[in-house]
């Protein structure tokens, strides 16, 4: 009986093989229609991005940027050798913040720079505000002069100069940061051309800088990743295959999944963020790895059988692979969905949902386009390919595996207590893994704003910014001495945390002030202890300054006041401890009725976008685990079994955490992604592993047998795959972007041991507990040794491809030429070989014509007969075959007739109709299943229509030895089912055919069931010639599960009747016997 | 002309007809091939589930003559039924009547019928095929309810329940076949035989109640019913049929015409003084459609669709109580082989009546699904077969379970069961009344 899901799924493939050109027009236009939408994606390399828009903390860092018309400035540092306090260091100075201010997005009141800021002094009238220096800084006086001022003014030591006084900053506030990304590249481009005395050196950095480049910085990177990562895999395809065909769908497939997501990001509105870019690349390594599977399977089939038809090929190729292929779909695209569902961070929610989506996409178009366009390419297999594949056999790869498999089963209680050791050891290191993210460590170290950012915060107090916004709940509040207090003590404390190295206010102003206003005294550097006081400093200062000198410390009506505090840190490891002192500082010795505090600012809202990435990780990893764990116990139907799938995964993500530990990589941005991809792919090798041990185990009932057939071609199969995964991910650790870099290792990593514990404890685990789920057989098993064989190769799913990818690299190749017959032909030499045999059989005369009259005796078991008499009628058109059978009596069935079209391609379905005098109708009915049995008699209906002949594409043809029967010496002819699919189809697992190599002819067979269970013999009697051509006229078929007998004895033979045409159409039936 | 005389004279004419034939076939039986006879007993009796006596006792025999005729090859099939119960068929008075002058039984009782059930003659050329005689035809693809399946009428006097190859009745007509290419055919039908469908008659067991197909009785008035008579003149009042069938790229595909009566009359009604006249007339159509089929895999598709112009239809207004509206129908099925020795069918019936109007009885849109299991055993001796017929938009329909058994070459034996649910009003669930089971033998000899 057929199973029914692989006749769907060949009925389904055939009609996708039948009509190409709609299927790839369909592919093609849904790419042009989703790719469409590129052009409208919009990018969003913000830090900000990470947050929803609705974070509180995003909202309020916003609130407050906008009061204090604060951003995320560009900071350009210029640096001397020497002091900067020289006419050379200070007119440098002075021509960077000009050139600045004119460039695009600046805000030309929102510079900060020596060349900007006003010293407060004393006067006799009160204060002055005035610039530090104006114009051309002509002699060194004057520079000194500048010094001094820097030196009396505290408040700008380590904020504008460095402590050193070798450096200076020029802060430039931006317009838009929509724009970061233009105006950054726009002040290199300024810099760059403006000359810089000897010894001078310009560093651009700053918050506003590292968003301004990320951007472009990941895009360049993307383009060099990209480029390699489709260049390795072409390699690789054409290395496997040899062909330029399969390199070319491949690359389709590729582009398809890419397109197509980023086509539905576009449509959907959802921008490009930072970590995208990664998308491409892991989409590349994944969407391949199913189109090297189906080429694999498909030039496989066409090596070993190349008399079968392309389409049948290909048919067959889809039906074999689908099924595998569309589970490691569900459990990578289950892996990124976890990343869906517990990311918290937009980014990383669409990441998974849009790598999902692009493994579905390349999955769909694996099943439906590639073999389209291959029935169109027929792309034949390469000779050398084709020549290695036949010669399959243990290579050093497959010794490798056999050796570690024996190592596992020598030594499987030592591996289970290994791992359960390693695993306890590991769970206790990896309680110590690091959640850290530091944005400028997504740059490599050569990077110039790498170096930048260092610069700058070894010679200030820091690039990084944590704001404090004060509310005085009134207007003029922050007037009141005892909030200044309070604001001058919160700085001093801020200052105590680790990293701060300074902190800006209104405080330091205000004390600048009193200064200035007691003779710069130095003693009097503190606050004034009178409102009024502090009110008329304002009123004073707001006669010789600027209208917005303190917008950014202090709101217009003096009730909000902002504290920078800056830090030279931007690790997020290190920010935590600062935020949450602060934090705790507030609630506990800050706020009251009269004055509240709130942190804002970048540091603060790293903070807030990092605190929760732990969490979600863990999360996410469970929930990628729980479908990992689902997928595997539906699949297995069983709820053990899923956990037993599970721990290869669970143990090497376990190990991975361990190893970051060890390796001082924190968990962040870019390597929290890895579990959900980890899962994703290793769930892979430890599912492949228990559905062969489950295939093989009930053959043997021996798990130590099992195995020993698992390694060298499941195990093998699995390993190559591991390399084909290593070398997708592998290209990600040339990519410059830091977390990337670490991404692709840690993958790696993964997948490896997923790899390892999938061949190692999982195998031991299986020996030592033996779980009930071994021994059930599921739909997937095979049928016998032989289709077993096949489906090693193909179900698992692995890269026989990649099993040819090793055999072309020239790595551990084996003989070179045809030993698969060579075997046969040592084993029975004398003997022709099978397939010839076959041939011989199927190049017996049948004429062009034949009429016969049939008569069927069909008797039951318990010898009740029932008598059927026929008349037949068959006729080649062409290579084509029309047989046409009419009944004749009895009268109850009289006038039934049977009519089918037999076309010579192999792979295209007969077509047969079948006439029912109570319905007065010939009714069209399936071809498909040819091992039916036909109108209840013993013969299945390819028994009928093969008249005594194989269809060479359905078996592997076997000489086994020569039988002397009634005096003749006949040869036994055994020939295997190719696959498990055409077994099913034909309902023999194996026939034995006795052949008279005197004509050619059959005279006895045994068929066996797919089970291997004897099913029916066949004997053929009365053979004689007519007309010539030898002819059979009396079968008896028994079949031995029944106890039913079918003999058919045919009479009349005659080969000389012209027919017409006529005779064979479906209203011929109609018409009743022709006369 | 009386009625006695007319049915007196028609009984001679088919005698005298049969007579020459047989008395000829001697003449021309000089080939290889010995005539040949053969017969078939059918045996079924059905218990009324409603009102648990026997609804049927039913025997028919049919005997078949096959002989080389000249060149060609003669049929003829003979059929005497006999019904010991008969509660299907308490009066024959409407029967003759929907018979033309040349296609009804030569003997008709509440007990007996015989008659001339085929009779053909078949001639193959090289490129064409005729036959000729009384024959049934069958367009279409749809099993169970019928499109294009119209040619030949039907009796209705067991609903759909009988074999259609039994309740079919047979045509005389020329059928002619041209092979116009490979595979492509061409069939030209000239149908002088105007017989209409046999309706059950009134007050028995499958009689039509639903309003949808019979007017609705008017209180207080008497009809005056005149009786529907089949057209009568040979060539004026024939059918013609055409139907071009090919096959291409596996699929089987035809279209087909027809000009025909449409073979169950139009009841009109109007007031005459103080009289309700009823009056019954068949009207012509124009039939046009087309089928197609093919297999993809195990499963086999099936469509058919058509088009009948000038169709009438019943109304909710009582005179004339019909409408004159084109109609469509059209029928998807599925078959399903992809288990051993099962089969199973799903089809969906669609019917649209061309009109704005809201006077019908019926909806103008119509739909209906058929479901069909068939599963056999043993080397296909034992088959359980299971038919259902439903109405989506009124809910009512049909089961018919039946299992049967091959007991010998020659003799199946069965027990089956037709099983109405549904409103009263509708098609099916007019005969909720009718649920029998029944036992059956067939024997062939």
């Amino acid at each position: 009986m057929n199973n029914p899901e692989t006749a769907a799924a060949a009925t389904f493939f055939r009609w996708i093989v039948e009509h190409p050109k709609r299927i790839i027009a369909l592919g093609l236009l849904l790419i042009l229609a989703c790719g469409s939408f590129i052009p409208q994606l919009s990018k969003d390399t913000r830090s900000d991005a990470f947050l929803a828009d609705d974070n509180p903390a995003l909202i309020y860092r916003d609130k407050v940027k906008k009061i204090f018309g604060l951003s995320d400035p560009m900071v350009i540092a210029v640096v001397s050798e020497a002091s900067i306090f020289t006419p050379e260091g200070l007119n440098t100075v002075a021509a960077v913040t000009a050139a600045v201010r004119m460039i695009n997005n600046v805000d030309p009141d929102g510079i900060t720079s020596l060349a900007t800021e006003n010293n407060i002094v004393g006067t006799d009238e009160g204060m002055e505000v005035i610039p530090f220096f104006e114009g051309t800084i002509t002699n060194q006086q004057q520079a000194d002069a500048v010094k001094d001022a820097i030196a009396d003014f505290p408040l700008y030591q380590g904020s504008l100069v460095a402590n050193d006084q070798k450096a200076s900053l020029i802060i430039a506030e931006l317009l838009d940061e929509t724009y970061n990304e233009q105006t950054y590249a726009e002040i290199q481009s300024t810099l760059a051309t403006l000359p810089l005395p000897p010894g001078y050196q310009l560093h651009i950095a700053g918050e506003g800088a590292i968003s301004g480049y990320l951007g472009s910085y990941i895009d360049a990177d993307a383009q060099r990743l990209n480029p390699i990562a489709a260049a390795v895999i072409t390699m690789i395809l054409f290395v496997a295959f040899l062909r330029l065909g399969s390199t070319l769908m491949a690359n389709i497939i590729i582009a398809a999944a890419a397109a197509i997501t980023v086509g539905t990001m576009a449509a959907s509105g959802v921008p490009f963020y930072v970590i995208t870019n990664a998308l491409p690349v892991i989409l590349i390594g994944i969407a391949v790895a199913d189109s090297i599977h189906i080429y694999s399977e498909y030039f496989e089939r066409r090596a070993l059988y190349p008399q079968e038809s392309i389409e049948t090929a290909i048919v067959a190729s889809m039906v074999e692979m689908w099924r595998p292929i569309t589970l490691t779909t569900l459990t990578t695209a289950a892996g990124f969905l976890g990343l869906y569902f517990a990311a918290y961070m937009p980014p990383f929610k669409f990441f998974g949902l849009f790598t999902a989506l692009g493994v579905c996409v390349a999955w769909l178009y694996s099943l439906l386009m590639l073999p389209a366009a291959m029935s169109l390419l027929k792309t034949p297999v390469h000779p050398r390919l084709a020549k290695r594949i036949r010669s399959q056999g243990h290579d050093r790869f497959a010794q490798v595996m056999v050796a570690l498999g024996n190592r596992v089963q020598g030594s499987a209680k030592l591996i289970v207590s290994l791992f359960a050791v390693a695993m306890v050891l590991s769970a206790v290191t990896a309680s110590q893994l690091r959640v850290d993210e530091d944005r400028i460590a997504t740059f490599h170290p050569s990077e110039p704003l790498y170096q930048a950012d260092k610069v700058i915060n070894a010679h200030f107090d820091g690039s990084n910014y944590l704001d404090i916004v004060v509310d005085a709940n009134e207007a003029e509040g922050i007037f009141e001495p005892a909030v200044l207090q309070k604001m001058e003590a919160l700085q001093q404390y801020a200052q105590t945390l680790p990293w701060v190295q300074g902190s800006t206010s209104v405080v330091d102003y205000l004390k600048q002030m009193n200064r200035a206003l007691n003779e710069g005294d130095p003693q009097q550097y503190r606050l004034p202890t009178d409102k009024d006081l502090v009110a008329q400093y304002f009123l004073l200062y707001s006669a010789s300054g600027e209208p917005t000198d303190f917008e950014e410390e202090v709101d217009y009506d003096y009730r909000l006041a902002n504290i920078r505090v800056s830090l030279n840190n931007g690790a997020f490891a290190d920010n935590k401890v600062v935020v949450e002192k602060l934090e705790r500082y507030l609630a506990n010795q800050f706020n009251d009725a009269n004055v509240s505090a709130t942190l804002s600012g970048r540091v603060n809202l790293n903070y807030h976008w990092i605190k929760d990435l732990g969490r979600s990780h863990f999360i996410g990893t469970g929930i990628a685990l729980f479908l990992a764990w689902l997928v595997s116990a539906l699949l297995f139907r069983s709820a053990m079994a899923g956990i037993y799938a599970l721990t290869p995964v669970a143990a090497s993500i376990l190990l991975v955490y361990s190893a970051m530990v060890a390796l001082s990589i924190p968990l962040g941005i870019g390597t929290s992604m890895f579990a959900a991809v980890a899962i994703g792919l290793g769930v892979d090798f430890a599912i492949h592993t228990i559905d062969k041990i489950r295939s093989l185990y009930p053959n043997s009932g021996d798990i130590h047998t099992t195995l020993q057939r698992f390694y060298p071609t499941t195990g093998r199969a699995l390993l190559f795959n591991l390399l084909a995964i290593a070398l997708g991910f592998g290209v990600l650790v040339t990519s410059k972007v830091v977390p990337l870099n670490n991404f692709g290792i840690i993958v790696a990593l993964s997948v490896s041991t997923s790899f390892l514990v999938s061949m190692t404890l999982l195998p031991a685990m299986i020996i030592l507990f033996k779980p009930r789920f071994i021994g059930v057989k599921t739909a997937l098993l095979p049928i016998n040794d032989d289709a077993e064989e096949n489906s090693v190769l193909s179900k698992a799913g692995l890269s026989k491809t990649v099993v040819s990818i090793a055999l072309l690299s020239g790595i551990g190749l084996l003989n070179h030429s045809g030993e698969l017959f060579a075997s046969e032909s040592t084993a029975t030499k004398p003997l022709p070989e099978g397939r010839w045999i076959a041939e011989q059989i199927n190049a017996v005369d049948e004429g062009i014509h034949r009429v016969s009259a049939l008569s069927m005796k069909l008797v039951d078991r318990n010898n009740k007969e029932r008598l059927r008499e026929t008349q037949t009628f068959r006729s080649y058109v062409g290579a084509e075959k029309r047989t046409v059978l009419f009944y004749l009596t009895p009268r109850n069935v009289k006038n039934t007739a049977f009519l089918t079209y037999d076309y010579p391609q192999a792979d295209r379905d007969d077509d047969q109709w079948l006439y029912l005098p109570a319905l007065r109708k010939a009714r069209r009915i399936s071809a498909s299943d040819r091992g039916d049995y036909f109108l209840g008699t013993d013969f299945t209906y390819e028994d009928i229509k093969k008249e005594g002949k194989f269809e060479l594409s359905d078996y592997h043809f076997k000489s086994l030895r020569t039988d002397r029967v009634h005096g003749k010496e006949l040869l036994l002819l055994e020939a295997i089912p190719v696959d498990n699919e055409t077994a099913q189809e034909l309902g023999y697992g194996k026939v034995h055919s006795w052949v008279d190599p005197s004509n050619w002819i059959i005279i006895k067979a045994e068929f066996w069931d797919i089970n291997q269970n004897p099913l029916k013999t066949l004997r053929v009697e009365d053979i004689r010639q007519v007309d010539g051509i030898w002819t059979r006229h009396r079968l008896r078929i028994d079949n031995h599960k029944t106890g039913h007998h079918t003999e058919f004895v045919f009479a009349e033979v005659d080969y000389q009747q012209p027919l017409t045409e006529n005779i064979f159409s479906r209203q011929s039936l109609t018409r009743g016997v022709p006369r | 002309m009386n009625p006695q005389a007319t049915a007196s004279a028609r009984t001679l004419q088919k005698w005298t007809l049969l007579g020459s034939i047989f008395l000829s076939l001697p003449l021309f039986t000089q080939t290889a091939l010995a005539a040949e006879v053969s017969g078939l007993l059918k045996s079924q009796t059905a218990f009324s589930l409603q009102g648990g006596g026997l609804q049927q006792q039913k025997w028919l025999l049919d005997l078949e003559y096959n002989d080389a005729l000249g060149t060609g090859q003669l049929t003829a099939i003979g059929r005497l039924r006999f019904d010991t119960v008969d509660d299907l068929n308490p009066s024959r008075s409407a029967r003759a009547e929907s018979y033309s002058s040349i296609g009804g039984p030569w003997l008709s009782g509440k007990h007996v019928d015989a008659g001339l059930r085929e009779l053909y003659w078949q001639y193959s050329a090289e490129s064409s095929f005729w036959q000729i005689g009384k024959q049934q035809v069958v367009w279409g693809e749809a099993d169970g309810l019928k499109l294009l399946d119209r040619v030949n009428p039907q009796s209705f006097a067991e609903f759909i329940l009988d074999d259609f190859d039994d309740s079919r009745i047979p045509l005389w007509m020329i059928n002619a076949q041209f092979t116009v290419a490979e595979n492509a055919t061409l069939q030209l039908l000239w149908i002088p035989d105007s017989s209409a469908h046999e309706l059950a008659p009134e007050g028995s067991v499958f009689a039509f109640t639903s309003p949808t197909l019979v007017p609705t009785p008017v209180p207080g008035l008497s009809p005056i019913i005149d009786m529907a008579k089949a057209p009568g003149a040979i060539f004026k009042d024939s059918d013609l049929g055409l139907r071009f069938s090919n096959f291409v790229a596996g699929w089987d595909y035809s279209l087909n015409y027809l000009y025909h009566y449409v073979d169950e009359p139009v009841v009109r009604a109007q007031i005459l003084g103080a009289d309700l006249r009823v009056t019954q007339q068949y009207e012509r159509s124009h039939l046009l459609g087309g089928s197609a089929s093919t297999a993809l895999g195990n499963w086999i598709v099936r469509t058919e669709v058509a088009y009948e112009t000038d169709r009438y239809h019943r109304t909710q207004t009582n005179l004339p109580g019909v409408i004159e509206a084109d109609q469509w129908s059209s029928v998807i099925g599925i078959d399903w082989q992809g288990w051993t020795d099962q089969f199973v069918s799903l089809q969906w019936f669609q019917t649209y009546i061309r009109t704005d109007s809201d006077d019908l009885v019926r909806k103008p849109r119509e739909n209906t699904l058929t479901f069909l299991w068939e599963s056999s055993f043993f080397n296909e001796t034992l088959s359980a077969k299971w038919l259902q017929i439903h109405s989506i938009d009124h809910g009512d329909g049909i089961f018919r379970p039946r299992l049967s058994y091959n007991y010998a070459s020659n003799v199946d034996i069965y027990i089956a069961a037709d099983l109405f649910y549904g409103d009263q009003a509708q098609l099916f669930g007019q005969f909720d009344h009718a649920d029998r089971i029944s036992i059956g033998l067939n024997w062939g000899f």
